[in-house]
């Protein structure tokens, strides 16, 4: 190398110094989330005088990480990155045959997890029998309930396996328990579920609906309106390419690209009174359970238009005056249960819904059963059954 | 705190830079650097940096006893209580574990555990170096404990090397200059590293991981895949490291030797531990193998005996497991076999060369399925399944290879010297060097966003030397 080349490699060397020194310090002082954030766990930590430094520290570490700067511009970068690798698996998601990201439970679930889990299910399940309310138990479908469901090569999926430790459980107990997979068992993956989302379309959840109704109106002797379980009698505004759901937003859109969503309602003639999520609702169908707020592009990162479905659906006690029934359901759930719970509203006359998640330390289930007295209890919580506490029946 | 971390990159570098070159005076920034190395090193585990100025303490301490006693038998024994205290102190947080299991299968008693500090390894064997450098008068002693404690903890190095022997640095310590073109190289080194570690380490990774965490089951193929993916892993994990060690230490005006040249080019497994790690092949030649005797010793058997200690210990310092003592006995035996016949350094034939060469490869692939394995009946395992050709194409193989076809394939033209041929290459044409440059600048910063992204994302991370 001359004296004119390592002059030039040198004032490269120096502007490549240059605009990596302004990238680093342009985020480092633009990180304001983290600063914020930074504040709060201060007050924590001096309010708790916690001297467990290595967890303080740990804290600090992870906030800073999930308030980074352009957090999601990088993102996008990334999943651009993979995108043109042709990369399967990205931030623990991977892209099956079809496009649709997929998360699976790659090990067994820690011992007695399920089993302890389950054991709270029993005891409400006792507790349901104790006060003469019958009780259900459904499990809903995923991805792998389909037979076109390929599993990527050496990635095993455990959920089939915790669901025949939790179903015997329950059936050993004589709990009731209807297995949904059957209704997700043909057809196309992207018919069914969301592409970036781990939850089912609404279509789908109306199929689970009907089935639903057809076991209250064969087992329970409750009337059902044909019309109301007939799909032909409902819109279908399907909105394109509108939103990211839970997998979407760890791989960026770019990689995973944007997801439909159809919004289900009656064609026929609905009224409701009563509550949902603690505001009063008095209104047809679309206005009681559609929130369209939902529906906007305008935070893709932070938003779901999954939501669009009783506004999160925390909790509801609706009263159908339409209905030609006087059955009082009550649904104790989580997220996938949102569009088959407003479906379900156009069946029965009162309809009382607690995702568990959202119980608030001050309610009780049991005190809440107690008020409700519903004529049935149908679980269908299944989203997190690994989770460290499945719920609290305190 | 990790290097390739974004609290590193984003937040704490900057900070120390910004302080460190606001004051002139060079005892103000040693102090400076000195605070962030310890801040760097109390990050993971706050409690363990009481150890490390522990060690500084004492090292210290030894060091102004061996220069006040210089001549006397009282130096001599001031340095052999520093290589007790600081090998005391490696037995006790790396080895008793391991020795207490290893004795309750005889006799019944207690096993006990304690937590291995981060990089303790590296920073005893470097604070030994200053003692032995001081009573050896190949160092000045240093009187200022601040000094000392810069030279232990400084934080580019302190976790997985180099192995900076005090010598190397003892001039900078208290005269060093600071010009922006050595700066702007350095921290270009920094980048090279990151992009190693980030990009390549942590990819491959994944592919081992895979392959070891499931050795009953392994295809062929896999089993082959798996491990040509640790010994690039391990390579750019480890080298990535020294790489952003040497090139941050350049930013603040240190000049730390080289810890790699291309190892797996090597025509011998003598060769290839002449290029990995080679601060701590020196290392263990300066202050074991050559007061030893080294190679130059009257008998064959005495060689033999250096070449055990040596390897032996070499093993035993990557960590407290068989399968660690293993790897270094295969290394002694290879390299005794090198050392007594010759091999292949009287190989005239091409032919013969080249088969050496992959033998030598082949020999260090087998060794770092032991050195990776958990168990030595794992390392047989999986060195089974490699050569069973019973399930060789499995479809395990043909998605992690699909999916990490091209990281691998630049995996492999980064191991070889195949850029320094072509920049050689560039460089005799002016203009074209010119667009060399413009190009190799978008690349870098395309690569810095692309590593920023991956940490975002959170892609496996963890360094394979900071167990040592």
């Amino acid at each position: 190398m001359n004296k004119k080349q390592i002059g030039v490699k040198n004032i490269f060397n120096i502007i490549l110094f240059a605009i990596s020194t302004l990238i680093i310090f342009y985020i480092s002082f633009n990180n304001q989330l983290f600063i914020n954030d930074l504040n709060n766990l201060l007050k924590d930590i001096i309010i708790s005088r916690s001297l467990n430094f290595k967890h303080n520290i740990l804290n600090i570490e992870k906030s800073y990480n999930s308030k980074f700067y352009l957090k999601n511009d990088f993102l996008e970068i990334y999943g651009t990155y993979a995108k043109f690798s042709d990369i399967r698996h990205l931030n623990e998601r991977y892209k099956l045959d079809d496009g649709m990201l997929f998360e699976p439970l790659t090990s067994k679930a820690k011992e007695g997890l399920i089993e302890n889990n389950f054991s709270k299910v029993l005891e409400l399940f006792d507790f349901t029998q104790e006060n003469n309310i019958p009780f259900m138990y459904i499990k809903f479908p995923d991805l792998t309930s389909n037979k076109n469901y390929k599993a990527l090569p050496s990635i095993n999926d455990y959920r089939a396996y915790d669901e025949s430790i939790y179903s015997k459980i329950l059936k050993d107990k004589g709990v009731k328990y209807i297995n949904f997979d059957y209704i997700a068992s043909d057809g196309k993956l992207e018919n069914q579920f969301f592409k970036t989302d781990h939850h089912w379309l609404p279509e789908l959840a109306f199929k689970a609906f009907v089935e639903t109704a057809g076991i209250l109106k064969n087992d329970y002797n409750v009337n059902i309106d044909e019309n109301v379980i007939d799909i032909n009698n409902y819109y279908i505004d399907i909105h394109k390419n509108l939103f990211l759901g839970a997998h979407g937003r760890r791989t960026g859109y770019v990689y995973s690209g944007f997801d439909d969503i159809s919004l289900i309602y009656p064609k026929f003639d609905t009224h409701f009174t009563g509550e949902l999520n603690g505001n009063s609702i008095n209104g047809n169908y679309y206005e009681s359970f559609l929130y369209l707020k939902h529906l906007s592009k305008d935070d893709i990162y932070n938003k779901s238009a999954y939501d669009v479905y009783g506004d999160m659906l925390m909790s509801m006690n609706v009263i159908n005056k339409q209905a030609p029934n006087d059955f009082k359901l009550m649904l104790i759930h989580d997220s996938f249960t949102r569009p088959e719970a407003c479906f379900m509203a156009n069946a029965v006359h009162n309809l009382i819904t607690i995702d568990v998640r959202y119980l608030n330390t001050k309610s009780s289930l049991k005190d809440l059963i107690k008020n409700v007295n519903p004529d049935l209890i149908i679980m269908q919580y299944n989203a997190n059954t690994r989770a460290p506490i499945m719920f609290n029946l305190d | 705190m990790l290097f390739s971390s974004l609290i590193f990159i984003y937040a704490f570098l900057p900070t120390v830079a910004i302080l460190y070159f606001i004051p002139w005076n060079l005892k103000i920034k040693n102090f400076i650097l000195l605070i962030f190395s310890l801040i760097f090193y109390a990050w993971g585990e706050p409690i363990f940096v009481l150890i490390m100025i522990a060690s500084i303490i004492a090292n210290w301490f030894f060091g102004l006893l061996v220069d006040k006693y210089r001549g006397t038998n009282k130096a001599k024994i001031s340095m052999f209580l520093a290589c007790v205290f600081n090998l005391g102190m490696l037995f006790i947080y790396k080895y008793l574990g391991f020795t207490t299991s290893l004795l309750s299968k005889i006799i019944p008693m207690k096993i006990i555990r304690i937590t291995l500090p981060i990089g303790i390894s590296f920073f005893t064997f470097q604070a030994m170096s200053y003692v032995i450098d001081v009573y050896r008068n190949d160092a000045k002693v240093q009187k200022s404990l601040f000094d000392v404690g810069l030279f232990v903890s400084f934080f580019p190095q302190l976790i997985a090397g180099p192995i900076v022997r005090y010598n190397t640095i003892a001039e900078e310590i208290n005269y060093r200059e600071h010009h922006i073109p050595e700066m702007a190289a350095g921290f270009k080194r920094f980048l090279v590293g990151l992009f190693k570690k980030i990009l390549l380490a942590n990819s491959l990774a994944v592919v081992a991981d895979q392959a070891f965490g499931q050795i009953s089951t392994l295809s062929t193929s896999m089993a082959w895949f798996g491990i040509i993916a640790y010994s690039f892993q391990i390579f750019y994990d480890f080298s990535g490291y020294s790489d952003m060690a040497i090139g941050l230490a350049k930013v603040f005006g240190f000049n730390l030797e080289e810890n790699f040249n291309y190892p797996y080019i090597s025509k011998s497994v003598s060769e290839f531990w002449r290029r990995w790690h080679i601060s701590l092949g020196t290392w263990f030649k300066d202050y074991l193998y050559f007061p030893l005797g080294g190679s130059r010793v009257e008998t064959k058997g005495k060689l033999v005996r250096n070449l055990f200690i040596v390897w032996f210990l070499t093993g035993v310092w990557h960590g407290a497991n068989t399968t660690f003592v293993l790897w270094g006995l295969l290394y002694f035996v290879i390299l005794t076999f090198e050392k007594l016949t010759g091999i292949p350094r009287k190989f005239k034939n091409k032919f013969a060369i080249l088969a050496y060469r992959i033998f030598t490869l082949l020999l260090v692939v087998l060794g770092w399925v032991i050195f990776r394995a958990n168990t030595v009946s794992d390392a047989g395992l999986y060195i089974s399944k490699m050569f069973s050709f019973n399930n060789i194409i499995s479809d395990n193989f043909l998605f992690y290879f699909h999916e990490y076809r091209w990281v691998l394939l630049f995996a492999f033209i980064v191991a070889v010297p195949v850029a320094p041929y072509l920049k050689g290459k560039i460089e005799k044409n002016t203009s074209l060097f010119a667009a060399y440059s413009v190009v190799e600048l978008v690349v870098f910063i395309a690569l810095f966003l692309l590593c920023t992204a991956a940490l975002v994302v959170g892609t496996h991370n963890p360094f394979i030397y900071f167990q040592f």
